[in-house]
């Protein structure tokens, strides 16, 4: 035991002296951070003194002076602000370091030399200001890679200047809370796995959390991938993906510091903004902040700002609804179709159309003359079509006329000077009533111009699903479904109403990008897509052509789609249409986030044999409930997550199919518990009771879950079967199911 | 400041006072404003400025901010007109 004392010993003597070293750089930045704030305050003064008297007018009519002077004084003090910004998050990070500043260890050889380095690793690097000595090392920097891939022994790291190799002759982690190191341990292996227990025993956290200390080898290669362009990963539910997901951008911010990638460079593509709250605290975790995460219907309201249209949630919702059930399957079928790489093709077909057959382009007269013939029009319109979108060839062509208007002008203003001479009869000046005359002509002039210069898209997609001589023409060679005369009629009627579905905003959304120029995007370097089997082959090609400079990195589990069979060719065909040189597809098959039991539950949900191995961690046996009377079941309910919480579970979800389901017990149950509703956009913290529908819930996790309303009508297709996956997979300890009546025919042989 | 000129001369053309001009005064017959002034105001910013305002362009001046947003563009491209000064543009019109 006397060597161990002395290595703690050695050990705590080493944290002191980093944990002086971060309180002198703390200081200091504190000092620094006191003093721009000094200058702020003094040039918000100045500013205040010198503007103020301006201030109330300074967005009437005699404002723009003072507006003028009011940015004079604004511009300086959103530098400093800037600058501010910088020194407070580096407060920040060392408050951090302070806190916790190291989790691991290895004592690693160069080849070429004779001693051990200590290599200290944390979550953000400690360096002397002055003598650049490393203290602590960042867990992406290069040499923290071998703590994730290496045990004791021979190992290596890529640096930028190439392979360098080594040996490691020890790994140790350790758990410092509150500058206090609370115990090490040593391990010859890849992250022991009873650390990694510890950690996931504990509650779901209101946030997602970090797992830098427990990141496993494969889930390392994944972060760490920067030679391929298209990273895609199949992960089974709870196998980390999306924190793997959030780690590699943190990682790739951490590699781009050199390339200059910063945080607006970078896109996440979630899931809802349910999701989008959940993953928030990450980043900013990993020291990354800012990073911009949408949803992607975000990407269709700004491409279509005055189109209303449906989210995707509300379509699932419509879907799963749905009293009439072939109605159902018209709506499920028209979103595969209209999202499939066939009609693409009928949306290339039909814009290729649109110039040559749509446009209502005619003869222009000016001064009684023609100016522009229809025909010349078209066929000016129709030079380099490959390489100028339609808008710009359009405006081009408004141009060439309008220039020939310009040319004319003065011959017209002289014949309608001649007619006001030799009309007398009205009160006006001459030179005004020549130019109001010469005003409304042209402005006729031009409307009747704009009638095919501009576009209006829904308009031009309406003629699509009008005519269905043209539809079929347009679909010769394709493939269509069966029920393509009812898809036809269905959205020929919709498109009429002032509410688009999912599906045609979509298409609407490629069209307007394959028109008009978008450059929203054009400095997105890398794109992180989250659940990606929520998305469809038209939502990459969508993708392609907004991010047509960056890198991909896509997460799914095809076990997880909620209204249709996916299988590994998703990830085929992502990588056909985004078309990237290299790609990768890596499997993540060990779930973490479950127990045993309820892993083992989940799995009778779930096509064929689902190859998902479990991190062993015990647990209840999942049980189905049956109530007799309404009564009765909210009694079951409400007995159930009283248990939860007094067994010490925070996060509680009662699941239930859809968001009208949710109401309906939220009703029923609001006076009995404290529970809340996770109304599509409403705020929440995990550590409550929730009630939520399953396809919100996606992504999310729970200490213990309770889905609801488990009889034969709620669950009885193959669809409802993939919503029971999914609601199983919420849940990290407890699991438990409850109906009323009849048992849904899904869960029937397991009730015995 | 030509925010502050285009509505002093708007406010001559129309009888009324500068202070009763903003950003946000219409210019369309909807409300109240009869065409022949602001063909007027046209007339006159062209002078004023020495640039010249296209007659397609100009329904789409639905307040005086959108006529000074499109002056202030034409001034900072450096699109004077070729006529420059009040002879030429007499001249331009009338010969």
């Amino acid at each position: 035991m006397g060597i161990y004392q002395d290595e703690l010993y050695l050990e705590n003597e080493h944290l002191k002296r980093i944990l002086s070293i971060a309180e002198e750089q703390l200081s200091e930045a504190r000092r620094d951070s006191q003093e721009s704030e000094v200058s702020i305050l003094s040039a918000k003064e100045v500013m205040r003194e010198e503007t103020a008297h301006s201030l109330p007018s300074l967005y009437s009519a005699q404002g723009f002076y003072d507006l003028a002077a009011f940015s004079q004084y604004a511009a300086p003090l959103t530098d400093k602000l800037k600058e501010h910004e910088t020194v407070a998050n580096k407060l920040l990070t060392l408050e951090k370091t302070i806190y916790s500043p190291y989790f691991a260890r290895i004592d690693f050889k160069f080849d070429d030399e004779d001693i051990f380095e200590k290599v200290y690793i944390g979550h953000a690097s400690l360096m002397d200001s002055k003598s650049y000595e490393i203290y602590i090392y960042d867990w992406r920097s290069p040499i923290a890679s071998m703590f994730y891939r290496f045990g004791v022994g021979k190992a290596f790291y890529e640096a930028p200047a190439g392979r360098i190799t080594g040996e490691v002759n020890l790994k140790r982690q350790y758990e410092i809370s509150n500058g206090k190191l609370e115990y090490y341990f040593d391990a010859d292996v890849q992250i022991v796995d009873e650390f990694l227990r510890r950690m996931l025993s504990l509650n779901a956290s209101p946030t997602m959390k970090t797992i830098v200390e427990t990141i496993q080898k494969d889930q390392d290669i994944i972060i760490r991938d920067a030679s391929n362009d298209l990273v895609m990963v199949q992960g089974a539910a709870g196998s980390g993906k999306t924190s793997i997901a959030l780690h590699r951008v943190a990682y790739l911010m951490y590699q781009g510091l050199a390339a200059k990638l910063s945080a607006n460079n970078i896109v996440i593509l979630s899931p809802n903004t349910l999701f989008k709250k959940y993953i928030s605290n990450v980043l900013p975790e990993l020291g990354e902040r800012n990073v911009d995460s949408i949803i992607f219907e975000d990407v269709c309201y700004k491409i279509l700002p005055h189109v209303h249209f449906q989210t995707r949630n509300q379509w699932i919702e419509n879907l799963i609804t749905c009293p009439d059930q072939s109605l159902e399957i018209i709506m499920r079928r028209s979103m595969e179709f209209k999202a499939s790489q066939g009609f693409t093709q009928i949306l290339g077909r039909f814009l290729h159309d649109i110039p040559r057959k749509w446009l209502k382009i005619s003869d222009i007269y000016y001064n009684g003359k023609l100016i522009a013939n229809r025909q010349q029009l078209k066929s000016k319109l129709l030079v380099n079509e490959k390489s100028i979108l339609l808008d710009q060839r359009l405006k081009k062509i408004e141009q060439i006329i309008l220039n020939t208007v310009h040319e004319l002008r003065k011959e017209r203003i002289k014949k309608l000077d001649a007619f006001v001479l030799a009309h007398t009869n009205h009160p006006f000046d001459r030179e005004e009533f020549v130019r109001l005359l010469s005003i409304i002509e042209t402005t006729v002039l031009i409307k009747e111009i704009r009638k095919f210069t501009c576009l209006d898209i829904l308009a031009l997609y309406r003629i699509l699903f009008s005519n269905k001589d043209y539809f079929y023409r347009l679909a010769k060679g394709i493939a269509l479904p069966d029920c393509i005369e009812a898809i036809i009629d269905l959205t020929h009627e919709n498109l009429n109403g002032d509410h688009l579905p999912y599906e045609d905003a979509l298409c609407l959304t490629y069209l307007h990008l394959n028109i008009y120029n978008c450059n929203d995007y054009q400095l997105i370097k890398q794109v992180v897509v989250d659940e990606a089997q929520d998305y469809y082959p038209l939502h990459f090609e969508i993708l392609k052509m907004l991010f047509p400079k960056a890198r991909y990195t896509i997460l799914g589990d095809i076990n997880q789609a909620i209204e249709r069979q996916e299988d590994l060719s998703l990830y085929d065909g992502i990588s056909k249409i985004l078309c990237q040189n290299n790609s990768a597809l890596y499997t993540m098959n060990k779930s973490f986030r479950s127990t045993n039991e309820i892993l083992a539950f989940s799995h009778q949900f779930i096509l064929g044999s689902p190859d998902i191995k479990s991190f062993s961690r015990e647990g209840e046996a999942p049980a189905i409930y049956q109530a007799a009377t309404a009564l009765e079941y909210e009694e079951m309910l409400t007995r159930e997550v009283v248990k939860c919480r007094r067994l010490g579970y925070q996060s509680i979800g009662l699941i239930c199919k859809s968001d009208q389901d949710t109401l309906y017990l939220f009703e029923r149950l609001m006076d009995k518990l404290d529970v809340k509703l996770a109304a599509s956009e409403g705020a929440m913290g995990l550590r409550n009771t929730f009630i939520i529908p399953v396809y919100m819930a996606k992504g999310l996790e729970f200490d213990a879950v309770l889905i609801c309303d488990t009889d034969e009508k709620h669950y009885h297709t193959k669809e409802d079967k993939k919503l029971l996956y999914i609601a199983c997979t919420r849940a990290l300890h407890r699991l438990n199911l409850f109906y009323e009546g009849t048992i849904s025919p899904l869960l029937k042989d397991k009730e015995e | 400041m030509i925010y502050e000129e285009i509505g002093e001369i708007f406010a001559a053309i129309i009888g009324a006072d500068n202070q009763d001009i903003t950003p946000e005064t219409e210019l369309t017959a909807a409300s109240g404003v009869e065409m022949i002034s602001v063909a007027k105001l046209i007339i006159e910013c062209e002078k004023a400025y020495h640039i010249t305002i296209f007659d397609e362009d100009v329904h789409t001046f639905k307040c005086i901010d959108d006529l000074v947003t499109y002056v202030n563009r034409l001034l900072s491209e450096g699109a004077s007109s070729s006529l420059a000064t009040d002879q030429e543009r007499e001249a331009w019109y009338y010969t």
